[in-house]
């Protein structure tokens, strides 16, 4: 469908969904059901350079309309990636975003050039935002850090570099502006909101990890929110919509808050076929209010 | 991979009609679904993430609570199209599914079939299956289809007391000795399910080479596990867990094991999609 077309930077997207870091695996775990050519990109599970066994459980709680998570980036490391993951990754009939995490420059820095001769990775979404490691979200709530990482990051690889930024700093349009002026090709926002729920029962926090990310639904109207400052502060970088999507307008609220594409994430645990029905949706509305691309709409909320 | 063999290995999203549900004891409901492609996929000790909401509300409403309930399938009937869950109503999910969602002719949207399911274990003498609240499920189910040639199976149904205990009509199985256990002693045995597990393996299954099966709440499983590994006795479990997604990506519901999976180098196994059945001498304790 040339309707739902989409640039990413460099990249050309099929549609302007993917698949959200963390909650579609490496992309073949929904194939039974997802037709992988509706999605525009799959974003992989986070991945450092040691293996991690992440954090102890329970893990998740859910709370009104959304969830809370401490997974603590479990993931199979970068040597177990190259081996076991890259091969499956390669087959995928859709781009590949690898969610990336370390917990120093270098680490961002290792793993972004080993994999920038892997045919199979398209680019990195810098994970600088997750909040349930040490120091996770050091790199996208003081925009030096966060310059400082872009800047070491970006002469590592030639392939587009997708700043993922936290909703819990105080201004995200400063945090946008560090990463794009240090080498971002673009931004993705928001990960999850940092949370906490307690049984009062037992009066004991409802994950081990005392505190989690809050993400669903509920989180949608500070995540357009958030879309809408990046995008008024870095006005010419593409940004990708994360929070809460579980319907078409949802999606359509973060286009016409600034972004050229979404990722579709919690909802994927629920009703990982709305990934299958949204390309179809989108084109149909796009055609029934006169568009012929979804560029069109981007930014477009009338203010 | 031949395709049927893919096609067992797979699992659908489908929109399943509500065809009854039943109160099978204070505690159980039993609920059967029209899901004919579950149905046909589905094997013994597999379970299926069933939303608590009705398939026709918008998406406002249906996004809270937001996340599908993990359940055990009791059995599936590939020529009626069917499938039937046996639940307890544990929370705020599990209360609206068993008082809005679950009417005849609702449709809930569900996904399965999912996990690893129960295998029987070679060599064995005698089977005998120990389960007790959302446990009793699977055990039936693989106790009913699965085959054990001529070894002889006793089903071990534990509960607070006799109105605990679901009906004889819900849980039989053709062939096995069924013995009940309730800890007030109101029906069968005086005591708990590893108790009554106990007995047996003292009394008429002395110095007999016996499988145990377990499933049910986890200190029952581990204590069951226990006694198994004491006597030298191959033991399964099925564990359950909060999940997410239920197939193995949003890595809530992990265990460790002794040794590294072979696909990542992790000790962690996802109970959704490594288990839920688990040969606990593979586990780490606690």
């Amino acid at each position: 469908m040339p309707s739902l077309a989409t640039k990413l930077g460099t990249l050309d997207l099929a549609t302007p969904f993917l698949a959200a870091s963390g909650t579609f695996g490496y992309g073949s775990e929904y194939a039974p059901i997802v037709d992988l050519k509706n999605l525009g990109a799959v974003v992989t599970k986070s991945l450092s350079v040691q293996p991690r066994e992440g954090n102890p459980t329970p893990r998740i709680w859910e709370t009104p309309a959304g969830m809370l998570n401490a997974i603590g980036l479990e993931n199979c490391g970068l040597d177990v990636f190259l081996a076991k993951k890259v091969p499956d990754l390669a087959k995928l009939p859709t781009k590949v975003l690898v969610n990336v995490v370390g917990h120093s420059v270098q680490e961002y820095a290792e793993i972004c050039k080993r994999l920038d001769g892997v045919e199979a990775v398209d680019g990195f979404e810098i994970n600088i935002s997750c909040p349930n490691v040490k120091h996770g979200t050091r790199f996208a709530s003081d925009a030096a850090d966060c310059a400082r990482l872009f800047g070491a990051v970006r002469p590592t690889t030639k392939k587009l570099l997708m700043a993922k930024l936290s909703p819990n700093v105080t201004d995200i349009g400063e945090i946008a502006r560090a990463a794009v002026e240090h080498g971002a090709d673009a931004l993705s926002l928001i990960n999850t909101l940092l949370g906490m729920a307690i049984d009062v029962k037992t009066r004991k926090p409802r994950i081990a990890n005392v505190t989690g990310g809050l993400s669903g639904p509920a989180v949608r109207p500070v995540a357009v929110r958030c879309v809408y400052q990046a995008a008024q502060a870095c006005p010419k970088t593409p940004v990708c919509g994360i929070g809460g999507i579980r319907c078409l307008d949802d999606a359509l609220e973060f286009f016409l808050a600034g972004a050229c594409c979404v990722q579709v994430g919690t909802i994927n645990y629920a009703d990982p076929d709305l990934l299958n029905r949204l390309p179809g949706q989108l084109d149909a509305w796009l055609k029934a209010n006169g568009h012929e691309n979804i560029s069109e709409i981007v930014g477009k909320v009338a203010i | 991979m031949n395709s049927a063999a893919h096609e067992t290995n797979c699992f659908v999203q489908t929109s399943a009609e509500t065809i009854e549900q039943r109160a099978v004891s204070a505690r159980y409901w039993q609920l059967r679904l029209r899901a004919p492609e579950i149905a046909r996929r589905a094997r013994p000790g597999q379970f299926v993430m069933l939303s608590v909401q009705p398939d026709a509300l918008s998406s406002d409403a249906a996004c809270d609570p937001l996340l599908p309930r993990p359940l055990a399938l009791l059995d599936a009937d590939p020529k009626a199209g069917s499938i039937e869950l046996l639940y307890f109503v544990a929370g705020r999910g599990t209360a609206l599914l068993q008082s809005h969602a679950a009417r005849p002719g609702t449709r809930l949207r569900i996904l399965g079939p999912l996990g690893n399911g129960f295998t029987v274990v070679d060599g064995a003498e005698v089977h005998v299956a120990v389960g007790g609240g959302s446990g009793v499920a699977p055990l039936v189910y693989f106790f009913r289809k699965a085959s054990f040639g001529n070894a002889p199976r006793t089903v071990i149904l534990a509960a607070r007391t006799k109105e605990h205990l679901a009906d004889r009509a819900c849980v039989e199985v053709p062939g096995a000795d069924l013995r009940e256990a309730t800890d007030d002693g109101s029906a069968g045995f005086r005591g708990n399910a590893v108790e009554a597990l106990r007995a047996l393996l003292d009394g008429p299954l002395k110095g007999k080479r016996t499988a145990v099966y377990a499933a049910g709440p986890e200190p029952m499983m581990d204590a069951a596990a226990k006694l198994s590994i004491e006597r030298g006795l191959p033991c399964r479990v099925s564990l359950e867990a909060r999940m997410a997604c239920g197939v193995g990506v949003c890595r809530s519901c992990v265990v460790d094991a002794k040794t590294p999976h072979p696909a990542t180098g992790l000790f962690r196994r996802t109970i959704c999609q490594d288990g839920p059945v688990f040969d606990p001498c593979e586990l780490k304790e606690g």
